[in-house]
């Protein structure tokens, strides 16, 4: 009798735990990424303390503004430094009336998930040619568990 | 088989059944489908995504014309100017990359939680 009951609450255990999809068995206990997100354009250099922590909802990324950077000023939060799938990596080309922006996002792999390698925007503008690009990246992301 | 049939007659069974087969009943069945949103959705929020990115390319292309029209100033002003000159070009230079550093961070913001299919907290 005690058996059977036994083996009814594994067998109940052991499907509620297939059916969770907040612990997928590929993450193995990785709970969040640090790391140094780097700023550039030009001579403005800026550099930010990074913490993406795994919650219920998704990844909910904070930054920590190293030196003179302005993290409030900019309303850096929000941006996608990690995620579960590395797309396409094409760039994506947008034209406007003045010239045309072209950025590429290439994430890459550590652990369970995909992080924010480099993002590098360029513009071409016909009277101005190409100038200097705007680059943000993750530096040494690192996993913890 | 007798003994088999002795084994599942346990006082709390039928209530836990019955508990089983009530939860089961009223669980919606609209949770299941929700789950996986109609074609026609998933169209509409993409065009009303397309069109923030493109707001913010404009506002990043624009901030960079203002930084390459600072920075021509700056070299204009370094041969002949004076300090004060040369400390205000400068600084409307390091201002016009700090705009550049919004925008872009904005635009990047923008294609990145567009292109992801995670959720992401914002």
């Amino acid at each position: 009798m005690k058996t059977l009951l036994l083996l009814a609450a594994l067998a109940a255990v052991t499907a509620v735990t297939a059916c969770d999809r907040r612990a997928s068995p590929t993450e193995n206990g990785a709970r969040a990424v640090t790391g140094i997100v780097e700023l550039r354009f030009g001579s403005l250099v800026e550099r930010y303390d990074l913490r993406v922590e795994r919650t219920d909802q998704g990844f909910a990324p904070s930054l920590t503004p190293l030196g003179g950077a302005q993290a409030a000023g900019r309303g850096l939060q929000g941006l996608a430094f990690v995620r579960f799938d590395a797309g396409g990596g094409d760039p994506i080309v947008i034209p406007t009336p003045q010239g045309t922006v072209t950025t590429r996002l290439t994430y890459r792999p550590l652990g369970p998930w995909q992080v924010l390698d480099r993002a590098a925007v360029s513009v071409a503008v016909p009277q101005l040619g190409t100038g200097p690009e705007f680059t943000v990246a993750v530096v040494e992301p690192r996993l913890v568990r | 088989m007798n003994t088999h049939a002795n084994t599942l007659h346990v006082r709390w069974a039928g209530p836990a059944v019955l508990t089983v087969l009530f939860a089961l009943a009223v669980t919606p069945r609209t949770a299941v489908a929700a789950t996986e949103p109609p074609a026609a959705a998933v169209t509409a929020t993409t065009r009303t995504m397309a069109l923030p990115c493109y707001q913010e390319a404009v506002a990043y292309i624009d901030a960079w014309i203002a930084y390459i029209a600072a920075w021509q100033d700056y070299e204009n002003t370094l041969p002949g100017g004076t300090e004060s000159e040369i400390m205000d070009s400068a600084r409307r230079l390091d201002q016009a990359a700090s705009q550049v550093g919004t925008a872009g961070w904005k635009l990047v913001k923008c294609l990145a939680g567009f292109a992801s299919s995670g959720p992401i907290i914002f």
